[in-house]
């Protein structure tokens, strides 16, 4: 084992979970076991590297007080303070995940460098925070997820909207629905907003590469495209190569919580209806879109609206959300009884005692899905049958290129 | 088409949010045939960018998607067609790369000759490949098989990675002579590869990589590993895959290599089922945590495969999974399948065994 021996260090994470089969001690060691007085223990601080250090940074891992940034890599010289040492600044990821003293990765690159990232982090045994969306298509989410689950590592994607919506209201409806207190959700509608900026389709011709960018890494997966500075560093979520424009964007924020109230954490919509969008679509840039209706097999409907761009969704609804006050006589009598719903494990908890985090990769997957569902229906102008088992579109092989888009070479999933 | 209105002005209504108006409008080009399909190509202009291919772009993009739809033979086999004739024709790379692109959405077997006329470019040999992907089938497997040979720089790991991607088992022996290429982007894509086309005559070479010591191709190779046992196991050579993963086991003890240890693991479950019990409850019993619930995952998920045909195992096998584990999630998905496993076992007892209670 050569990896990163050269200053002899060994993930505290690591050394600790070495110790702790060693001596027989429980899953957490506490402070006061390994810690000496008015020393950190080994067991609170974690560390972690930043991968793509551009406008979201490590502001998500801030949440919690327990990490411990030892390293930024970004493909872009000037987003890591100079030049890459490979000790507290690289430029490939693959190096940095090399390191035996990294035991989280913070992926906060453009979304179709999510995917490589991520499993490569799982491959290496390393937990996995990861900015939103997850995916840009739908199997790469499937590939994380098994990734994730096979390697048994932690997942959690950047959007704390779901921990955020545990709110008295959201919990009670999470316990409604989980109860199965209400089963008839064919009148539901959730609506689920995002905004609405667009790429633009006259771009102007190819531009040199900047010295400190290594446009072919920046690239990854997605297919060469002559450099141009408006596709890339923020701007690239309008470009259908990198992202999905801002209902990806925005749409996982709105989308993650209902997801989590209404049950279908580890499902799919069965049906895609785009509603009224501006087609075709350019083949590069995002355009814009109106609201997009995405039905379950039970008949709960979740739609994504884009804000002031077209004809407003104006289908049947009964309510736009489940609560308490739906419940009849009985019903109230048997939501007191219930217990509640557990609670969301947070990240720096579920690193710590190994547990599956709140915003994990398979739900996070289901959340990408319903987004990526959305802008294929988008692009392709119809309908779409979706199975959530096989994770295929029914009886459409067009619409099905969209959902395992082959990446660059060397990159696989 | 209308002869009478230019070319230009019927694609300034494009885009719209008028569905009707956008049918018209790509009907309209579709009436126009290879002509006008072959001319809104030269619109898009050479050179990437061109602000005056705009419009051609949204139309050519719009009528391979168009004509890509169910049922739609006729105008995807003229577009398709058309497309692929534009490949042969005097455009810049950059045209020809989008071309590749919309035949990506639309190609057929039939437009793979075409295709695989640039995998000796290296600018056009990605798209190419990516819409020959797409197309898939064994006429895009054969025209990539034999582009191999002939092949240098990237677009050796390109060819590979679709080869192994499309599993075609008949380049395994070609894909096996650059398994150890000095090339590093080969070598892991030529892993994965081997791997996902379950070549069986590969498992050597694999597990001898994942021996390596460069930390990112010993994990590399390692997940080539649990990706060739796997896909040997959905082949039905489960014998060869618990080779493979029995391997990995022997090899991964060591406490930096647990994730690895865990995913081999999974594997044998998958592959063996009730047979890797005693190895699964093992884990189980782990006092390391980073071994314990990944071993219950992989209990919980071995439990519900084979709780029909050995229910007492299976609900031996979750009992010890809720001792295992204090996670929620793996708990609740634990109890669920002891609920089901007792009502099968209920319906065993009160069920005699060919009698049909429903008829």
């Amino acid at each position: 084992m050569s990896a990163d021996t050269r200053n002899g260090r060994v993930s505290r994470r690591r050394f600790l979970g070495t110790t702790a089969a060693a001596t027989a001690a429980a899953t957490i060691v506490p402070r006061h076991v390994l810690g000496a007085a008015n020393e950190p223990s080994p067991s609170e601080t974690i560390t972690y590297a930043v991968v793509g250090n551009g406008g979201r940074k490590d502001s998500g891992m801030k949440r919690w007080n327990c990490f411990r940034r030892i390293a930024v890599c970004d493909v872009d010289t000037k987003r890591i303070g100079g030049e890459p040492d490979n000790e507290t600044r690289y430029t490939d990821f693959r190096r940095l995940l090399e390191r035996k003293d990294l035991d989280v990765v913070a992926i906060g690159t453009p979304p179709h460098w999510h995917t490589i990232p991520c499993i490569a982090a799982a491959q290496a045994g390393k937990d996995i925070f990861c900015e939103k969306p997850m995916t840009k298509f739908i199997a790469e989410g499937r590939a994380i997820a098994d990734a994730v689950k096979r390697y048994g590592v932690v997942f959690q994607i950047g959007t704390f909207s779901r921990f955020g919506s545990q709110n008295a209201e959201n919990k009670a409806n999470r316990k409604i629905i989980q109860h199965g207190l209400i089963n008839d959700l064919g009148d539901v509608v959730a609506f689920a907003g995002a905004k609405n900026r667009t790429g633009k389709t006259s771009l102007p011709r190819q531009e040199p590469i900047p010295e400190s960018l290594d446009y072919d890494l920046w690239l990854g997966p997605a297919p060469y495209k002559p450099y141009n500075a408006a596709r890339v560093h923020y701007s690239n979520r309008f470009y259908w190569d990198y992202e999905g424009g801002d209902l990806t964007n925005f749409g996982f924020h709105s989308l993650d919580p209902i997801q989590w109230i209404y049950g279908k954490d580890e499902t799919s919509p069965v049906l895609i209806d785009p509603g009224p969008a501006p087609w075709p679509q350019h083949p590069d840039a995002v355009g814009k879109y109106s609201w997009v209706e995405c039905t379950y097999a039970d008949g709960l409907r979740i739609v994504m609206t884009g804000g002031a761009h077209g004809a407003k969704y104006d289908r049947p609804k009964a309510k736009s959300k489940v609560g308490v006050k739906d419940l009849d006589e009985p019903g109230r009598k048997r939501y007191d009884e219930l217990p509640d719903p557990p609670q969301l494990v947070e990240f720096d908890v579920a690193v710590k005692t190994r547990q599956q985090a709140g915003g994990g990769a398979e739900s996070s997957h289901r959340v990408s899905t319903l987004m990526n569902l959305a802008n294929i229906a988008i692009r392709l102008n119809r309908k779409l049958r979706y199975d959530p088992v096989r994770e295929q579109i029914v009886g459409d092989e067009e619409a099905n290129r969209f959902v395992n888009i082959p990446m660059r070479a060397p990159w696989h999933l | 088409m209308n002869s009478l209105q230019p070319l230009a002005e019927i694609l300034e209504q494009l885009p719209t949010d008028d569905d009707a108006l956008a049918s018209r409008v790509l009907e309209e080009l579709l009436e126009g045939g290879p002509a006008t399909v072959a001319q809104l190509v030269e619109m898009v202009g050479d050179e990437f960018g061109d602000p005056q291919g705009v419009q051609p772009k949204f139309a050519l993009h719009g009528l391979a998607i168009y004509a890509g739809r169910p049922g739609a033979n006729a105008a995807r086999k003229m577009v398709a067609e058309t497309l692929a004739e534009q490949l042969a024709a005097e455009h810049s790379d950059e045209l020809k790369a989008f071309v590749c692109r919309q035949l990506q959405l639309c190609g057929r077997p039939e437009e793979v000759s075409a295709l695989a006329r640039l995998l000796d470019s290296d600018r056009l040999c990605e798209p190419a490949t990516q819409a020959l992907l797409a197309i898939g089938g064994e006429g895009a497997s054969a025209a990539l098989r034999n582009a191999l040979p002939g092949a240098q720089g990237k677009r050796v790991p390109t060819i590979v990675k679709a080869l192994g991607r499309l599993q075609d088992k008949a380049s395994a022996a070609a894909i096996r002579r650059v398994a150890d290429d000095p090339d590093r982007d080969v070598r892991l894509t030529a892993w994965y590869a081997l791997g996902n086309m379950g070549d069986a005559e590969a498992a050597d070479l694999l597990l001898k990589a994942a021996q390596l010591e460069a930390p990112y191709e010993r994990t590399q190779a390692t997940d080539a590993c649990l990706l060739l046992g796997r896909r040997l196991a959905e082949a039905g050579d489960a014998q060869r895959a618990e080779k493979v993963f029995q391997e990995l086991l022997l090899k991964r003890k060591g406490p930096e290599d647990v994730h690895h240890w865990c995913a081999a693991l999974q594997g044998l479950a998958e592959a063996l089922g009730a047979k890797a019990i005693g190895d699964v409850t093992a884990a189980l019993d782990s006092r390391d945590a980073k071994v314990r619930l990944p071993a219950a995952r992989t209990a919980v998920d071995l439990a519900g495969s084979i709780r029909r045909d050995e229910p007492q195992q299976a609900e031996k096998l979750l009992k010890q999974v809720l001792e295992a584990t204090d996670e929620e999630a793996v708990r609740q998905q634990a109890q669920m399948l002891l609920g089901e496993v007792g009502l099968l076992k209920l319906t065993d007892r009160t069920i005699p065994q060919g009698e049909n209670h429903v008829c």
